[in-house]
């Protein structure tokens, strides 16, 4: 398992239309990918889960990544995260 | 206020709306946050201008769509309607189409919007149960009713 922590940038945070991205991209991986923040975690590859979390812009979360191709899955990932822009 | 108060206070269940096109139910179902005065009419119709320019993104998990644009986009304060069709409407998301359940959303600040509104809609979305109860109900009196357990179990 691997794991890492960031910062959401992009101004609308994880709602609808970038959270449903985001989880397009994490389904993409074969590992089990799980976003965390504070006491809260959430399955990436489910919008609905993740939309539960209600992340918005500079929240810090946490990314675990558990699986064969834990490696790229993580660290395509945060990149694809910090680098949404709506 | 929640978002299932708030839907139980105004009043803002329509069942089995008959709607031809997914753009028809937006215009028709939507047309309850305009009449209680929660977002300007241009709010609808930017929803669909957007979804036709970036794919369905409402649509959020089988059967149902959460039709919804940003607070700067026209919202005048915060509102929801829940909202099911006689006869389901397709958007063009393979994975969740056919859409009979509509949970229209509009709230003036970012912080409302990601941190309340969405995720008290996730909520009763994930809750299969109580979404296929919704989808079957016949009058708007059967989906109070879910709803007032809804809020009674999150008690």
């Amino acid at each position: 398992m691997v794991k890492d922590t960031l910062v959401i940038q992009n101004p609308t945070g994880l709602h609808t239309r970038p959270a449903k991205r985001v989880v397009a991209e994490a389904k993409r991986f074969v590992c089990d990918i799980t976003i965390r923040r504070d006491e809260k975690e959430a399955n990436l590859k489910s919008l609905l889960k993740l939309m539960k979390l209600g992340l918005s812009q500079h929240q810090s979360i946490e990314l675990l990544c558990d699986g064969p191709d834990e490696q790229e899955a993580l660290a395509h990932l945060k990149s694809y995260i910090q680098h949404l822009e709506d | 206020m929640g978002f299932l108060e708030y839907i139980m206070d105004e009043k803002t269940v329509i069942c089995n709306l008959e709607a031809d096109s997914w753009e028809d139910a937006i215009l028709k179902g939507g047309q309850i946050l305009v009449d209680k005065k929660t977002a300007v009419p241009g709010y609808l119709t930017t929803i669909i201008d957007k979804c036709r320019t970036n794919g369905p993104y409402i649509v959020i998990a089988p059967g149902i769509a959460m039709p919804h644009a940003r607070p700067e986009e026209g919202a005048l304060a915060l509102g929801y309607a829940l909202v099911t069709l006689k006869d389901p409407v397709v958007f063009g998301d393979p994975d969740n189409d056919p859409i009979e359940l509509l949970i229209f959303l509009v709230a003036p600040s970012v912080k409302e919007h990601n941190e309340e509104a969405v995720c008290q809609i996730a909520d009763l979305c994930d809750d299969e149960e109580a979404v296929a109860a919704i989808m079957h109900a016949t009058d708007a009196d059967a989906i109070y009713t879910i709803l007032q357990q809804q809020i009674q179990e999150a008690k």
